[in-house]
């Protein structure tokens, strides 16, 4: 079977609108928090969190008992619940004698379950059994089944899971499981001993080279042979499959689109794979989406057919419509059997009759199974009412109430518990935003007698907001936020590593690339490097672990019993083993095209004279400069004669034509490879212009335009642990994942260079020349800041470093007190220093799940002044962007933050809000459980779709949310109609505004008065900023 | 071939005399009731063995190990608790053959006495035992699930309790393929044992799932003492048969 060029197409589209709802996910080694239902959010966020649910099968709010606890806890505002509610209830219809507000309200506040689980029940039913009758039951009509079913299990349901539905068979998790390990073997990056062959032939072809001949699949029963003959490409594969299932061309979208989301993991993976055109991986076996869905619905025709060779299941949808059309009280006996909601004394004769295939005794059952439904559906409704109506203290009101009354009621209380998510949500939210503005500030700072003794630049991070008010505490300490990556996107090649690491966020593509440098000369690995390495090979390859076991096995159990008994002085210990670490230096100036071309000429003069010595063996001392110029031009015209190389060589014509064909083709001295050597070079470093314009907007983002202090540290965080896959979800995500100490360094450098400064000035930001910007690194596990490049730092600067030393000391401990209580049981009163030794353990236990809760609880995001927030103690739950409208009458800045950092923000508070409300669908479980597989995530056992979001040790504690899953509340401090202007410039931002996936509030410093954007509207808080009082509503105009 | 003979294939469950006393099990539905037969019924066998005299031909144990693997086999995609239960006691009847001793048939009908007193009152919470129904049942009854758990191990011949010393006891008895025979037999109802509780103990219970009263202070500790017993019934036989 072959495709027309539109067919293919039309496939791609498929697949490629189906994939759009799939969130990317990338590989683990640099972390990236991202929104779930990303794809989603073009809707409003009650109608995405709506498909979500349906998509995914998850929860997508938390359950209104983890609602109750934090409403006890404080964390919602109870006032405004009550408000909501009551707003709910006058827009239903009233129920005479039924207070319906407060019934609603009790049922929110004080029943721990839902009322209807099982869809609203029939008024006359629970009628009868408020009355004390038996409720009258209506009979299930086949029409009415059949429509049922064919809604269910024919349309989008791909067909492995209906015939699982109704057949108790589990082939959708044989195909799930069968094609987790086709990914695996061929998503491998290095952790295989073996790697899978044909993989640059791109991930379909080679999987069905080897799928044709394997005997596992043979072993299982599946004639994939056959299926695979049929068609070559795989978007023939599948239209075949989908032919062969008969499923309609109108269906096919919501097939491929479930059949994608049921592995969101690896087909998230898949779908970032085929867009990072610089992944190394990706660049040499690629895969797309169309590839990996070509192999499933393969893989699934082959399990179809094998388990439907007896014709006990029906192999294509039209034979399954057929069944259904003829037998529903039979089929809906199955679903309800295989589903666990029959009651439950008729599984055993149901199970009896479906194995015997007697028609009559199914229909009578679906008739009693049914009936007892119905009572079963309405004896839950009418006990809880009862119960309510007595909680909400009108216990005789249902007693009074007539069949429309009570119906009423009924569909009231579904509609409310329909919609109580996002009540409760917008509650919770309306805590989050009073406990900002009661704590926000609204006056101008008071002018500073003097420059501050340090200024430090804090990354964003909500982590940094507890380290900053210490430090602030600590001394004469100014400090700033701004994404960590400092404004200056780089590509970040460390010593000793080939590739690049990108380090800004992932909305952006980094253009330039800064190389480090070794002071040192080559670098020579140490002894005990290189047995690590060996003892890694030796565990890694085929079949040397086994006598790898007995030879060496007791240095891995000394090694275990070191972290295990003694982790710190152990590690300590292996550390000083290691080599010390020389100095190193970025490359950030850019080379002119001379240098460049210096650069290629001289490594295409190494590489001729290696050439040269490896061909015929003559030493360097008979190839001279003239020689090796000679060859060197020769090649790069595409001559074939070398006179001087021939004579010098002592080479017949012929021979020294092949070997400058061989510097053409195997030494790469061509014209090709130069212009992309060129091209490389042309990516390192930056212009003198684009080093001011990087620092400039930097400095004035964040305000920082005048009193430079002496010292101005540019603090990049990180976080280090062991034993701990998710490590990079704990780094700095406007760094990529990574750590944040480059993009510090980076900046550092550059603003520490005298042209740059000159060019500053001319701008009108002055930095005297006393002042020097200090890169450092704050890590998140251990709450210390260590500073870098010291070696680089002027004499003068010496005397003052131990005071700056003992700030971030105090600083340090002081955080570290703060936040321990959260982390671990711990006194009442933590003394600092024992608060950082145990943090400094935290760090190095490689048991230990939760080394920090990193960015969990985040809930606001900032911008604007200190000021505005310096007497707040936000407990580490706040993006903290320093903004200074006074010096943005463009708003460029201000949108610039709102591109970037804000929507970072939300990503990761959307990752935190869902991995919190359905932590085994959007989070990653448990990381006790959790293996590493391919190098790039981690799978739940040995098999399983790959674990997206965050782990439970990240987001739960004892089960329930730790993180209080809201909405991120953005602050913006800056006059309205700005703030207003800004948000609608900026098209993305403007989208999750609207859409509700951010609430926006404008804190006016003019006016003095509050603005929140909700249902559609700006609304202005009746009540001043910075004392407590309740929200009320104005809507503007 | 002698009534007495045939009889005695009927109490010492041999296919197809085994269905007998399925169709028996199913028929009574109290727990207690169950209980007893589970009791009585293989002591009956041995009893009319004894007194008639008879010994039983050679054919009889192949015959005899057939039927505990066929049950055994067919234990396998069973969901049904009850029907389990009434299929491990044909099998061990059968059994009985390879020694027919009262203190064997003692030792292994107790634990299975117990199980079927905590499916009923299992089916007497949830309105069934059946695997899905419940489900989770850890969560939702822990106590009870906890003795379902120990009461299913202690059937099919956990160590150290009593009916593992009588498969000890057979396998030691029998020729060295029909031992073989019965290892078999006994791996097939360890997995079908997992299988089995795994579809009723296992799972996570919606917040608004049925949670009945779970099993009382009282109820944990008989089945304690009962297992205690099963314990030293176990050391008896080891102390004084093996």
């Amino acid at each position: 079977m072959t495709l027309e060029l539109g067919d293919s197409l039309r496939v791609r589209a498929l697949v490629y609108v189906a994939g759009e709802r799939i969130p990317f996910f990338w590989p683990m080694r640099g972390f990236i928090h991202h929104n779930p239902l990303h794809g989603f959010e073009p809707l409003p966020f009650e109608d995405a969190v709506a498909e979500g649910a349906a998509l995914f099968h998850a929860r997508v709010f938390p359950t209104r008992l983890d609602r109750q606890h934090a409403l006890a806890r404080g964390e919602v505002d109870g006032s405004d619940l009550v408000a909501r509610i009551t707003a709910f209830a006058a827009a239903r219809p009233p129920v005479a004698g039924v207070d319906l507000a407060r019934w609603l309200t009790t049922l929110a506040r004080d029943c721990p379950h839902p009322l209807l689980p099982d869809g609203v029940p029939s008024a006359a039913a629970v009628a009868a059994v408020l009355a004390g009758r038996s409720p009258e039951v209506a009979p299930p009509t086949a029409p009415a089944q059949v429509a049922e079913l064919r809604t269910r299990f024919l349309g989008g349901c791909p067909p492995l899971e209906a015939v699982d539905a109704l057949y108790g068979t589990t082939l959708a998790e044989t195909l799930d499981e069968l094609t987790i390990k086709s990914c695996l073997d061929f998503f491998d990056e290095g952790q295989s001993a073996w790697a899978m062959p044909g993989r640059s032939r791109g991930f379909y072809y080679a999987w069905r080279d080897l799928a044709r001949r394997n005997l596992r699949f043979a072993l299982r029963g599946l004639r994939l042979k056959q299926v695979l003959d049929a068609t070559k490409t795989p978007e023939a594969m599948i239209v075949h499959v989908m032919r062969e299932l008969g499923i309609a061309e109108a269906d096919w979208q919501a097939v491929i689109t479930r059949e994608l989301a049921r592995l969101h993991g690896w087909a998230g993976f898949v779908r970032w794979r085929a867009q990072a055109k610089r992944h190394y991986w990706a660049q040499q076996y690629p895969a797309d989406l169309v590839d990996l869905l070509a192999v499933r619905l393969a893989l699934g025709l082959a399990l179809l057919r094998q388990h439907g060779r007896g014709g006990r299941i029906p192999a294509s949808r039209s034979q399954l419509a057929a069944a259904l059309d003829a037998r529903p009280a039979e089929f809906a006996l199955r679903a309800a059997f295989h589903a666990g909601t029959l009651p439950a004394a008729l599984a055993a004769p149901v199970e009896r009759a479906l194995a015997r295939g007697d028609a009559a005794a199914l229909a009578r059952l679906d008739r009693v199974a049914s009936a007892q439904r119905q009572t079963d559906t309405a004896e839950a409704a009418a006990a809880a009412l009862r119960a309510l109506a007595v909680r909400a203290g009108q216990p005789g009101a249902l007693g009074r109430l007539d069949a429309g009354a009570l119906a009423s009621l009924l569909d009231s209380v579904a509609a409310f518990e329909a919609a109580e998510g996002m009540i409760w949500l917008y509650a919770a939210e309306s805590r989050a935003v009073h406990r900002l503005l009661d704590a926000a500030r609204q006056d101008d700072p008071p002018p500073r007698p003097k420059r501050p003794f340090a200024q430090a630049l804090f990354c964003i991070d909500t982590r940094s907001e507890r380290i900053r008010r210490h430090l602030e505490a600590a001394g004469d300490y100014q400090t700033f936020g701004l994404a960590g990556f400092f404004g200056v996107p780089v590509s970040h090649m460390a010593l000793g590593h080939g590739g690049e690491t990108p380090l800004c966020p992932v909305i952006l593509t980094p253009k330039n690339v800064v190389p480090e440098l070794s002071l040192a000369g080559a670098l020579d690995t140490s002894a005990l490097s290189a047995l690590e390495k060996t003892l890694h090979e030796l565990k890694e390859s085929v079949f040397s672990p086994f006598a790898t076991v007995e030879a060496v096995g007791l240095l891995f159990g000394l090694d275990m019993i070191g972290k295990t008994v003694a982790p710190r002085s152990y590690l300590a210990w292996r550390r000083r083993m290691h080599a010390r670490r020389d100095p190193t230096r970025l490359l950030i100036d850019k080379f002119s095209r001379e240098q460049a071309d210096s650069i290629v000429r001289a490594v295409q003069r190494a590489l001729i004279v290696k050439a040269v010595r490896r061909e015929f063996g003559l030493e360097a001392e008979r190839v001279t400069d003239d020689v090796v110029r000679e060859l060197r031009e020769a090649a790069l015209a595409d001559a074939r004669e070398a006179p001087a190389f021939a004579a010098c060589a002592r080479l017949d014509a012929p021979r020294v034509a092949r070997f400058l064909q061989a510097l053409r083709d195997d030494y790469r001295i061509n014209h090709d490879f130069a212009n992309a050597q060129m091209e490389q070079l042309g990516r390192i470093g930056f212009t003198l212009d684009e080093q001011v314009g990087y620092v400039g907007q930097t400095l004035r983002a964040i305000g920082l335009t005048q009193q430079f202090s002496r010292f101005v540290l540019l603090v990049g965080h990180g976080s280090h642990s062991e034993n701990n896959p998710y490590e990079s979800a704990l780094d700095c995500g406007a760094c990529g994942g990574n750590h944040g100490l480059v993009s510090a360094r980076v900046l550092a450098a550059m603003a520490n260079k005298p042209g740059v400064r000159r060019r500053l000035r001319e701008q009108g930001i002055d930095i005297p020349g006393d002042a020097w910007f200090v890169p450092a690194l704050h890590d998140t596990t251990r709450d210390t800041i260590a500073l870098h490049d010291l070696d680089l730092l002027p004499s003068s600067h010496l005397v003052y470093l131990d005071r700056l030393r003992e700030g971030l000391t105090a600083a340090s401990r002081l955080t570290a007190a703060e936040r321990l209580p959260e982390l671990e049981p711990t006194p009442a009163v933590l003394d600092p220093q024992t608060a950082a030794a145990r943090a400094a353990r935290n760090a190095l236990d490689w048991s230990q799940t939760r080394p920090e809760w990193g960015l969990s609880r985040n809930a606001w995001f900032v911008i604007g002044r200190r000021q505005f927030t310096r007497d707040a103690t936000l407990d580490g739950r706040a993006f903290l962007h320093s903004y200074d409208w006074r010096l943005d009458p463009k708003r460029r800045l201000l949108e610039t933050i709102l591109t970037g950092p804000l929507v970072v923000g939300q990503w990761i508070n959307m990752e935190h809000y869902f991995s919190a409300v359905d932590n085994e669908r959007f989070g990653s479980g448990s990381k006790v459980y959790h293996n590493v597989a391919g190098r790039f995530g981690v799978m739940t056992g040995n098999l399983s779709d790959l674990r997206t979001g965050l782990p439970a040790q990240t987001v739960l504690k004892d089960g329930a949310p730790y993180h209080e899953p809201l909405r991120l509340v953005a602050a913006i401090e800056a006059p309205f109609e700005h703030a207003r202007r800004a948000v609608e410039g900026v098209v993305a931002v403007k989208r999750l505004v609207h859409n509700g996936w951010v609430r926006l509030l404008v804190v006016d410093p003019e006016t003095r008065r509050a603005h929140l954007y909700e249902a559609g509207a700006w609304h202005t808080l009746d009540r001043p900023v910075g004392a407590p009082a309740h929200l009320d509503f104005k809507e503007s105009a | 071939m002698n009534p007495k003979l045939i009889l005695a294939a009927c109490l010492l469950p041999l296919f197809p005399f085994s269905l007998i006393f399925n169709a028996v099990f199913a028929w009574i539905r109290p727990p207690l009731a169950r209980a007893a037969l589970l009791l009585g019924w293989p002591l009956s066998g041995l009893w009319v063995l004894a007194a008639s005299g008879i010994t039983p031909p050679d054919w009889i144990v192949p015959w005899a190990l057939a039927t505990a693997l066929l049950y055994a086999l067919r234990a396998l995609t069973l969901r049904d608790a009850g029907q389990w239960l009434a299929y491990l006691s044909v099998s061990l009847g059968a059994l009985l053959w390879v020694q027919p001793e009262p203190a064997l048939a003692w030792a292994m009908s107790a634990p299975l006495a117990l199980l079927a007193l905590v499916l009923g009152a299992i089916v007497k919470r949830y309105g069934a035992a059946f695997a899905g129904y419940p489900d989770a049942l850890a969560a939702r009854s822990p106590r009870l699930a906890g003795v379902f758990a120990l009461a299913v191990l202690a059937a099919i011949g956990t160590p150290p309790l009593s009916s593992f010393f009588v498969w000890l006891s057979w396998a030691l008895t029998a020729t060295p393929g029909a031992a073989v025979v019965l290892l078999v037999v006994w791996l097939l109802w360890s997995w079908a044992a997992i299988r089995l509780l795994q579809g009723l103990l296992v799972g996570e219970a919606l917040p608004e799932a049925a949670r009945p009263v779970d099993l009382g202070r009282a109820g944990v500790w008989l089945a304690a003492l009962a297992l205690v017993a099963l314990l030293a019934g176990g050391l008896w036989i080891a102390g004084g048969r093996i």
